[in-house]
């Protein structure tokens, strides 16, 4: 079985590229903009979810914040917060929240070799 | 507007909007790597990846030394674990190995992640790749280490070293020179103090000295 992977993502050429990466290290991805969109697509998978992988300035709110929304109904995923901002806010409330963070530009190897640090191997 | 703020203004926009494509465009040619079979392709596709990314490495700094020019950087003191320190460190540096400690600094966690971070891609670029993290007591505060087995520095560079955009000379790397300059202005804004103890032949050992927690 795949790991199910929430991608919250609100910048369509990253959102995509991320899903071409994620996808082939084998994860089955749900994306959207914010928490509400995600949960709205996964149904009820949400709770399978074993990764939250976040952009921290979402249209509707923080990554940090959608994350911990997430994660009522999926406590055991891992979180990876991405930020492009400047100030060193979002690596602050990531750190704060105890989830990894990464600047972005991230690039792919690094994501993997988080992945492969983080979640359990793929079946 | 003086010049020395419209650079600042000018650098941190570009930055800032150049920052979501790169990265969108260094995971569409990891994709696009993973699907192109010709090996020639591959190769090209590869060195397309590593251009991208030391643009992207380039940028970066950039912007963190405009921001740091502009006043933009604002230390949040507090007790920092060190051991959690190198665990993050080491997390994004395969090529680092840490010595166990318990030791804390008065410092900002964030901040500090970041001078360590600079240390270890300066003894990836200069110091032969590998790069071994410690720390230690000496007279009240601590000194936390950052050692490579690249072929050192000679005596007269370990001042310069440290300004912006100075690369020493026959340095092979195509970065901007401005790691240690970042490191040195942050470690600054919290009262931390950064040398390097090296000779030619022997390595480096990069210090940052910092107040017990």
């Amino acid at each position: 079985m795949r790991p199910l992977i929430l991608l919250l993502e609100d910048d369509f050429a990253s959102a995509e590229a991320m899903q071409l990466v994620l996808r082939d290290w084998g994860a089955d991805v749900v994306y959207g903009a914010g928490a509400d969109d995600v949960s709205c697509t996964a149904g009820s998978r949400t709770e399978q979810a074993r990764v939250i992988i976040t952009d921290f300035h979402l249209a509707e709110s923080d990554g940090v914040s959608a994350a911990r929304q997430l994660r009522k109904r999926a406590p055991g995923a891992q979180v990876l917060v991405l930020s492009g901002s400047l100030s060193n806010d979002a690596k602050r409330a990531a750190k704060g929240a105890g989830y990894a963070f990464m600047q972005k530009p991230a690039p792919a190897r690094e994501l993997i070799a988080w992945l492969e640090r983080t979640s359990m191997p793929i079946e | 507007m003086d010049s020395d703020s419209s650079k600042t203004r000018f650098l941190t926009a570009i930055g800032h909007d150049m920052r979501q494509p790169l990265h969108a465009l260094l995971l569409y040619l990891s994709a696009l790597e993973r699907r192109v079979e010709d090996g020639e392709a591959r190769e090209v596709l590869g060195k397309a990846d590593r251009a991208a990314q030391a643009l992207a490495g380039m940028i970066e700094g950039l912007i963190q030394l405009a921001r740091l020019d502009a006043g933009k950087v604002e230390p949040e003191l507090e007790r920092v674990s060190l051991k959690a320190l190198f665990d993050d460190v080491i997390a994004s540096a395969p090529h680092a190995a840490a010595d166990a400690t318990e030791l804390y600094v008065h410092s900002d966690p964030v901040l500090l992640e970041t001078i360590m971070q600079q240390l270890v891609a300066n003894a990836a670029k200069h110091g032969g790749g590998d790069a071994h993290l410690s720390a230690e007591e000496n007279n009240g505060a601590v000194e936390i280490k950052v050692r490579d087995s690249g072929p050192g520095i000679a005596p007269e560079d370990h001042e310069r070293i440290f300004a912006e955009f100075v690369r020493l000379e026959g340095a092979t790397n195509n970065g901007l020179g401005v790691g240690l300059a970042i490191a040195t202005k942050l470690a600054s804004l919290m009262d931390h103090k950064i040398e390097v103890r090296s000779a030619p032949g022997q390595g480096a050992t990069f210090i940052v000295r910092a107040k017990r927690a």
